[in-house]
């Protein structure tokens, strides 16, 4: 059983990066041995830009230049309707033929992010945590309003879908409602997986309520991160708690990775992808150990099927 | 004129081509609609030919059509999709479409900001107000809002929309949206995004006056063409910008082969694969008043039987259209009542020809003052699109109508649209 590191690149790693320079970064990463990369979204975090680019856009330009990492983007959660959001999500898993993934985050200043996004702050106030919940909710009956198989080419009938295999949703929650079906064709993995990033009590909470993978930080697998770990797993609302995944959030390319990963992988003189590369696959292949301090399962995002 | 205008040429990309029957042909592969692979195939082929940009329509709600009629395409996000492919392409633009009800203008200033990123100042937003409540229904309302109320929402949403693109920041109160802060993401590579508009209505062409860079546009012969452009043009001289900085592209759905008879065979070929679920001249005979139920499916169309222009109350226009269709085409009654109710049937032009008719025809509209160049809707992907790229553009090149290579490497320079920030009137 291999578990696959997580590196979270925070934006200022990589929202400013020209394109070339992106792809390369997330290449070495996915050489490395990381099994998934999180591109964070700096409007959720408030950083002021000026940035290159918002995370789906470079999640969906990372999928013709990749071909074993995990794309995990947000979609600016209290922002982005269902059909919209799962619309976005899908898109990516087709053209990266299974890799796509959704960290679903919560804006740090909802307020003050509805104002700078020109819609009304009612939007964005009270019950962030449910309205995401909702959101992931009604974009799963989307999801699987397109059965396996309901995208199918049948030259001789003259159709390209299969009518019997699609349902609205008929999603009517507190926040949002949606008719259903949706025009995306089902997904390569069917659902995307949700991440949630699992580093206090909310985000347990969060990632009890609706996360497909609870990133942990790896700096915590021997402190706090077992107990949150199992805090997400006892609130689970679905009929499993999420799979647990290490991760590393790197904050600029020098100073994190020692400073998350140990005295061992202390980096000496300037960092460059290389030095980046040798320490993330001496993590990817560290990881493993900690599954005996006490985290349950592991996850590795799904193959393509069909 | 001292100096001879090139044509500007869009590709309209739909993922199993336009005509109604034709991804059912041996030649095509509509199993591959939802790989990346094959979009960057397409928007490097139509790179190849030089053209401007390349656009996708959308689709959010669930219409599918009936059996034998215009399968739907089945779209992914259209940002998504560009995204996609942008990186492995250099020069064409890349035109999305998103609907000014159902999005805020932050968003998708963020979002086409971050493709102009991308693809180094190639990127443009097709702006549409959406239509009818299956629509609305996807987005949390039980009726999609009335026109003239989307479209004031529409002016104001553009307003917003440059603001935030032209950087700094932006503090606006209005009647649809309240902004109080700036857009993250860079300034563009192009000075702004280039906007373009499709929508034919009073209102629609009044935001196009005023906004649009690039209107798509549907007339299907040169006399509707040219009333249509000298409106627009009108509109955006009255609205203090030069009229070439809109350019107006009508639709072709053009059906290219080697001679003549070649095009029509290839032509026929697509027709033949329409499967017929026997509606459509029932549906013929409904909207014109007929009783077609012992007509003669492989007979002529009875032209002689259509109701008068005087006291019709359909669309009298329609009525004209399709009069003149019926003996211009001299087809079956069956092949006629197909053509009709097949998606775009009678809203594109679509000549069928050698690419020396083909560009005749474009010439004509070109020259006539009906259009700045053309929206090219591929019947068929990807054999037609190839034939377009390869004969018709270097027949056009021979007559000096296009473009011999990319001289400039923005969407908005290739359109010669000037940018906001050299423009002499804001």
């Amino acid at each position: 059983m291999t578990t696959r590191l997580n590196v979270t690149l925070a934006p200022s790693v990589w929202a400013a990066l020209p394109p070339h320079e992106l792809f390369a970064l997330v290449g070495r990463l996915e050489e490395s041995g990381a099994g998934s990369v999180v591109l964070t979204d700096p409007a959720t975090t408030g950083e002021a830009g000026p940035w290159r680019w918002d995370p789906p856009t470079a999640a969906a330009a990372l999928a013709g230049f990749t071909s074993r990492i995990g794309l995990v983007t947000p979609v600016a959660t209290g922002f982005t309707e269902p059909l919209s959001a799962s619309r976005q999500i899908g898109s990516i898993d087709h053209f990266a033929r299974g890799r796509a993934g959704w960290l679903l985050d919560i804006e740090e200043d909802p307020i003050r992010a509805a104002r700078t996004r020109a819609v009304s702050p009612v939007l964005a106030t009270g019950e962030p945590v449910a309205r995401a919940v909702e959101l992931v909710t009604a974009a799963r009956s989307l999801w699987d309003g397109w059965a396996e198989g309901a995208f199918s080419v049948d030259i001789a009938n003259g159709t390209i879908i299969d009518r019997s295999r699609i349902h609205p949703s008929d999603f009517a929650g507190r926040h949002f409602r949606v008719a259903g079906p949706s025009t995306l064709r089902r997904p390569p993995n069917g659902n995307p997986a949700v991440f949630v990033r699992v580093a206090d009590d909310a985000g347990a909470e969060l990632a009890g309520a609706v996360a497909d993978v609870a990133l942990v930080p790896v700096a915590e697998l021997a402190g706090r991160a077992p107990a949150l770990a199992a805090a997400a797993a006892e609130r689970a609302s679905r009929d499993h708690g999420p799979a647990v995944l290490a991760s590393i959030t790197l904050h600029d390319l020098t100073a994190d990775i020692s400073a998350t990963a140990g005295a061992d992988l202390l980096v000496d003189g300037p960092t460059d992808l290389d030095v980046l590369a040798g320490a993330v696959a001496t993590l990817a292949a560290r990881v493993p150990a900690a599954e005996g301090a006490g985290l349950r399962g592991t996850y590795a995002l799904p193959t393509l099927r069909g | 004129m001292t100096e001879r205008r090139h044509m500007r040429i869009n590709l309209n990309l739909r993922g199993i081509g336009f005509h109604p029957a034709a991804w059912r042909h041996p030649d095509s592969t509509p199993h591959r609609i939802h790989d990346l692979d094959y979009y960057v195939e397409i928007v490097r082929t139509a790179e190849r030919g030089l053209f401007d940009s390349v656009f996708l329509a959308d689709m959010v709600a669930f219409v599918p059509a009936g059996i034998g009629q215009n399968e739907q395409a089945w779209p992914l996000d259209p940002f998504v999709m560009l995204a996609g492919v942008a990186p492995h392409t250099r020069h064409i633009g890349l035109i999305g479409t998103l609907s000014t009800t159902y999005n805020d203008p932050y968003a998708v200033a963020r979002k086409v900001a971050a493709l102009d990123q991308l693809s180094g100042g190639r990127a443009a937003v097709n702006l549409v107000t959406s239509a009818g409540d299956a629509v609305a229904r996807q987005f949390g309302w039980d009726r999609h809002a009335e026109h003239a109320r989307r479209y004031e929402r529409a002016g104001e949403f553009i307003a917003v929309l440059n603001a935030l693109w032209d950087g700094g920041h932006v503090e606006h109160q209005g009647e649809h949206f309240q902004v109080s802060g700036s857009l993250d993401v860079a300034g563009s590579p192009q000075g702004r995004p280039v906007i373009v508009q499709a929508g034919a209505s009073e209102a629609g062409r009044a935001l196009a006056g005023r906004f649009a860079e690039a209107v798509f546009a549907g007339s299907s012969d040169i006399p509707t063409g040219v009333a249509l452009y000298d409106d627009l043009k009108a509109r955006v001289l009255a609205g203090g910008r030069p009229a070439t900085d809109l350019a107006v592209l009508p639709g072709v759905v053009p059906y290219v082969g080697s001679t003549e008879a070649e095009a029509r065979r290839i032509h026929g070929e697509f027709e033949d694969l329409i499967l017929d679920d026997g509606g459509n001249i029932a549906r013929l005979g409904q909207e014109l008043g007929l009783d077609l139920s012992a007509a003669d499916p492989d007979g002529p169309v009875p032209v002689d039987d259509f109701p008068a222009v005087e006291g019709y109350q359909g669309a009298v226009t329609r009525l004209v259209r399709l009069r003149a269709w019926a003996l211009e085409e001299n087809t079956s009654l069956r092949r006629f009542a197909n053509t009709v109710y097949r998606n775009l049937g009678v809203i594109h032009w679509t000549p069928v020809g050698t690419p020396e008719q083909i560009a005749d025809e474009l010439a004509a509209w070109f020259l006539g003052g009906a259009a700045d160049g053309f929206n090219v809707l591929t019947p068929q992907h990807p054999q037609q699109l190839d034939a377009f790229v390869d004969h018709v553009i270097p027949e056009l090149q021979r007559r000096g109508l296009f473009r011999e290579e990319y001289t400039t490497t923005t969407l908005r320079d290739h359109l010669g649209i000037t940018r906001p920030d050299l423009s002499p009137v804001r």
